[in-house]
């Protein structure tokens, strides 16, 4: 009985032994950055989130989302920007009840912290606000361009402030 | 009772439990989790073993059996992959409803009550966290070793056999080691015994006196700290407020009526129905002389006693436990009625009033503990992989919000694979909202300086979470960093990583695995303080021959302004000064703080003369 006892236990601790994993945690395989960054983003292309970099909301229908009043994206800087300047263009959608509740919003851009005018936008459909920069905001290969729009919904019970419905932003050559 | 019948009877239970909890089987760790599966990297000889084991820990614990032996352990054989720890918790909790049936049968002299007292039981809120969350398994445990000691007493008082007595004294002294809670066991045996066995009510005293001597030499050797959450109030109010906090939880309509955002008075309603049903009842039978209610009632406020004083940590797990009493107590009054004949509806009626609102809310709430540890989950083992794919590198994680922090960071999960580089970045502290009771988040913070240094060195990747996954977003955070202006200096640098480099002045030799020396004179930079009222903290430590040959002076000026001198010697080897920072360099961008010791050492082999090993300095 006693060395039965005895050699259960040792059968415990040698199975508990044989037990221990190799591995002390599983692995779980990350999104890495793969590809160069893109001075065009088309929501309904290839997903490129990495490059927006704040004030975005869920991928909508698979081409555009919700934008916060403020909104940051980095863009690769178009060949010849650094000497001859680029353009930016924000493609988005103003809603019927964004027009309906609001009015208008302006929309204002800083590219690399240099403010470009705003612009005044007061009807609704597809609408596209385009701007040039100067080389000198070109600073490097990439390019920083945070957006504000003055107004905002609010929806009820949904937590989220509303300004723009996106679909693309790209920094294009001159 | 045919063969079948019988498993059916004794596994129904069991089958309900991992039915109603399976997310538990399946659930991850989280926040004090890590802390423990931490302790076993603590261990290096027998003398840090028996810290790890049997040291007051966790706002001055003991208990060896139910987390340290069980996490150190489990961490050895199984690692971070939970499904092991919380397959041996639900074994235990197998065994208790098991005991929970035996010990109902053999009170109530009823096979319904047996049956009833473990389903009641399961339908309690309170048991969600200890079944879902590996910290909370000392719950589990205990109930193990109080049941135990209940039903060996109870066969004890009815054989008269000294075995059992012996086994009561075996489970009772080896109960402290699962939760201090185990003190009670005394009170419960001897209400049970001057309720039925009054004979042997003496046998009990014994089991008091080492009761009072575990809660003497406890409070003796436990940590005191000024814990909000752990704060005692043993007026009577407050006691009283706190009962009826733990009762209207137990009883699980209130909360579930604000969970489902449902009229108030539903919630009063039920509350009074099941608390006069219950009260009622034990007071009844307690007029007819049948005292079992009273016991029943008995064990769920003896158990709840000790923590009533926890008047700011009301937390629904401290009534897994006590909650068996009602269990129990309910059981008995359904299996009365039933005997009864034309009470059994009201009593199931009854029964389903506390039990369907109750299981939702477990459902409910097994599922929100269970998707917080997944989301750590993720976050734990994608910086696993992280760290594989880029060996050495420091990882920034963008994006942590309030509820991951306190899951899945704030308990330092990083550390148990030795990973001291895993930070968040400046950006996410705005998402967390700071809880003064557990301390700044600033150690959980790369600062802005840092971060921007180790982005320019390419010492470190930025991960965002997003949904469950990391996404490595380094380069476009490494754009986000240089377009914006220089960040200021960090508040608080560790002179032995090199992304405080910039911070070091003169009078450094290079890092050392983590640290590095000063020479006689040395300099670091921070900035002014944000406020008036601030400290300038220095940490290092002198080396043993430092020392050795007598006291070592160390005098540091703040901006050129000496300040007290130091003496360290061999009694106080870890320097840990604070000085307070004049008023005026507040706001200051930068200030110089620099400290010069009265001699240096240097040992064969090596030509430097060498000052102190550091550490870090901060404004805080």
């Amino acid at each position: 009985m006693r060395h039965g006892a005895i050699l259960s236990a040792a059968l415990f601790c040698l199975a508990a032994a044989a037990c221990k994993n190799k591995n002390p945690i599983r692995l779980e395989q990350t999104i890495e950055e793969s590809r160069p960054l893109v001075s065009r983003l088309r929501f309904s292309e290839q997903s490129r989130a990495d490059q927006l970099v704040s004030g975005f909301f869920d991928l909508q229908a698979g081409s555009w989302r919700w934008a916060a009043p403020q909104f940051e994206v980095v863009l690769a800087s178009p060949a010849g920007a650094q000497s001859q300047g680029a353009e930016l263009v924000l493609d988005f959608d103003l809603p019927d009840p964004t027009i309906n509740t609001l009015k208008n919003i302006t929309i204002t851009a800083k590219v690399n912290r240099i403010p470009l005018a705003p612009e005044t936008f007061s009807t609704t459909g597809q609408h596209q606000y385009r701007r040039d920069i100067p080389a000198s905001a070109i600073l490097s290969p990439e390019t920083v361009v945070d957006f504000t729009v003055d107004k905002y919904l609010e929806p009820p019970e949904d937590g989220r402030r509303l300004a723009l419905v996106v679909s693309g932003v790209a920094l294009e050559s001159k | 009772m045919t063969r079948v019948g019988r498993w059916l009877y004794w596994l129904t239970p069991m089958v309900f439990c991992v039915v109603l909890y399976w997310r538990g089987m399946m659930a991850w760790f989280l926040e004090d989790d890590f802390a423990w599966l931490n302790l076993r990297n603590h261990v290096i000889d027998f003398h840090s073993f028996l810290w790890a084991m049997f040291a007051p820990l966790a706002q001055g614990t003991i208990r060896p059996w139910s987390e340290r032996a069980f996490f150190m352990i489990f961490s050895y054989l199984f690692g971070l992959h939970a499904r092991a720890y919380h397959e041996w918790i639900f074994a235990n909790q197998l065994v208790d409803i098991a005991l929970l049936m035996i010990v109902t049968r053999k009170l109530t002299q009823s096979a319904l009550a047996g049956f009833l007292a473990p389903m009641i039981w399961l339908c309690s809120i309170a048991l969600v966290t200890p079944l879902v969350w590996a910290s909370a398994y000392n719950e589990v445990q205990c109930a193990t070793f109080l049941l135990l000691g209940l039903y060996l007493f109870i066969r004890y008082t009815e054989t008269g056999r000294k075995s059992f007595y012996w086994g009561v004294w075996g489970v009772f002294v080896l109960g402290f080691g699962s939760n201090e809670i185990n003190v009670v066991f005394p009170a419960i045996a001897a209400l049970y015994a001057i309720l039925f066995a009054r004979q042997y009510w003496r046998g009990t005293i014994p089991l008091f006196l080492v009761s009072g001597v575990y809660a003497v030499v406890h409070e003796a050797v436990r940590v005191r700290t000024s814990d909000y959450y752990y704060d005692m109030d043993y007026h009577v109010p407050s006691l009283a407020n706190t009962l009826w906090q733990y009762w209207k939880i137990l009883l699980a309509l209130p909360g579930f009526v604000t969970f489902r955002h449902l009229q108030d008075w539903i919630g009063v309603a039920g509350l009074i129905v099941l608390s006069a049903a219950l009260l009622g009842f034990a007071i009844w039978q307690a007029f007819a002389k049948r005292f079992l209610p009273l016991f029943f009632l008995g064990w769920f406020l003896i158990v709840l006693l000790p923590l009533l004083p926890f008047h700011n940590h009301v937390t629904d797990y401290y009534l897994f436990v006590p909650a068996i009493g009602v269990a129990m107590l309910a059981a008995y009054g359904v299996s009365l009625a039933w005997k009864r004949g034309w009470a059994w509806p009201l009593a199931a009626a009854l029964v389903l009033i506390y039990a369907i609102p109750s299981g939702m809310q477990v459902r409910v709430f097994a599922r929100s503990v269970f998707e917080r540890g997944e989301r750590t989950r993720h976050l734990v083992q994608s910086v696993a992989y992280a760290k594989k794919i880029h060996p050495g590198k420091t990882i920034l994680l963008d994006n942590v919000d309030d509820q991951l922090f306190w899951s899945g960071v704030y308990g330092s999960p990083f550390q148990i694979l030795g990973w001291h580089d895993v930070f968040m970045t400046p950006e996410c502290v705005t998402m967390i909202r700071p809880d003064p009771h557990f301390g700044p988040i600033d150690p959980y913070v790369l600062p802005a300086a840092a971060v921007a240094r180790s982005l320019e060195e390419g010492t470190a990747v930025v991960y965002a979470v997003e949904d469950n996954r990391l996404r490595n977003v380094t380069r476009t955070y490494t754009a986000l960093v240089e377009a914006h202006p220089s960040p200021p200096l960090a508040p608080f640098i560790d002179v032995g990583a090199s992304y405080f480099q910039s911070q070091v002045g003169e009078g450094w030799f290079g890092i050392e695995d983590g640290f590095r020396w000063s020479g006689k004179h040395a300099v670091v930079y921070l900035p002014g303080p944000a406020s008036p009222g601030k400290k300038l903290t220095v940490h290092g430590y002198a080396a043993d021959v430092q020392t050795k040959i007598g006291p070592l002076r160390f005098e540091l000026t703040i901006d050129g302004r000496p300040q007290p001198a130091h003496v360290i010697d061999q009694k106080s080897p870890e320097v840990h000064f604070e000085y307070d920072l004049p008023a005026d360099l507040v706001g200051k961008q930068r200030i110089e703080v620099s400290f010069t010791l009265d001699r240096t050492i240097s040992v064969p082999g090596d030509e430097r003369q060498l000052g102190l090993a550091f550490g870090q300095f901060g404004v805080q």
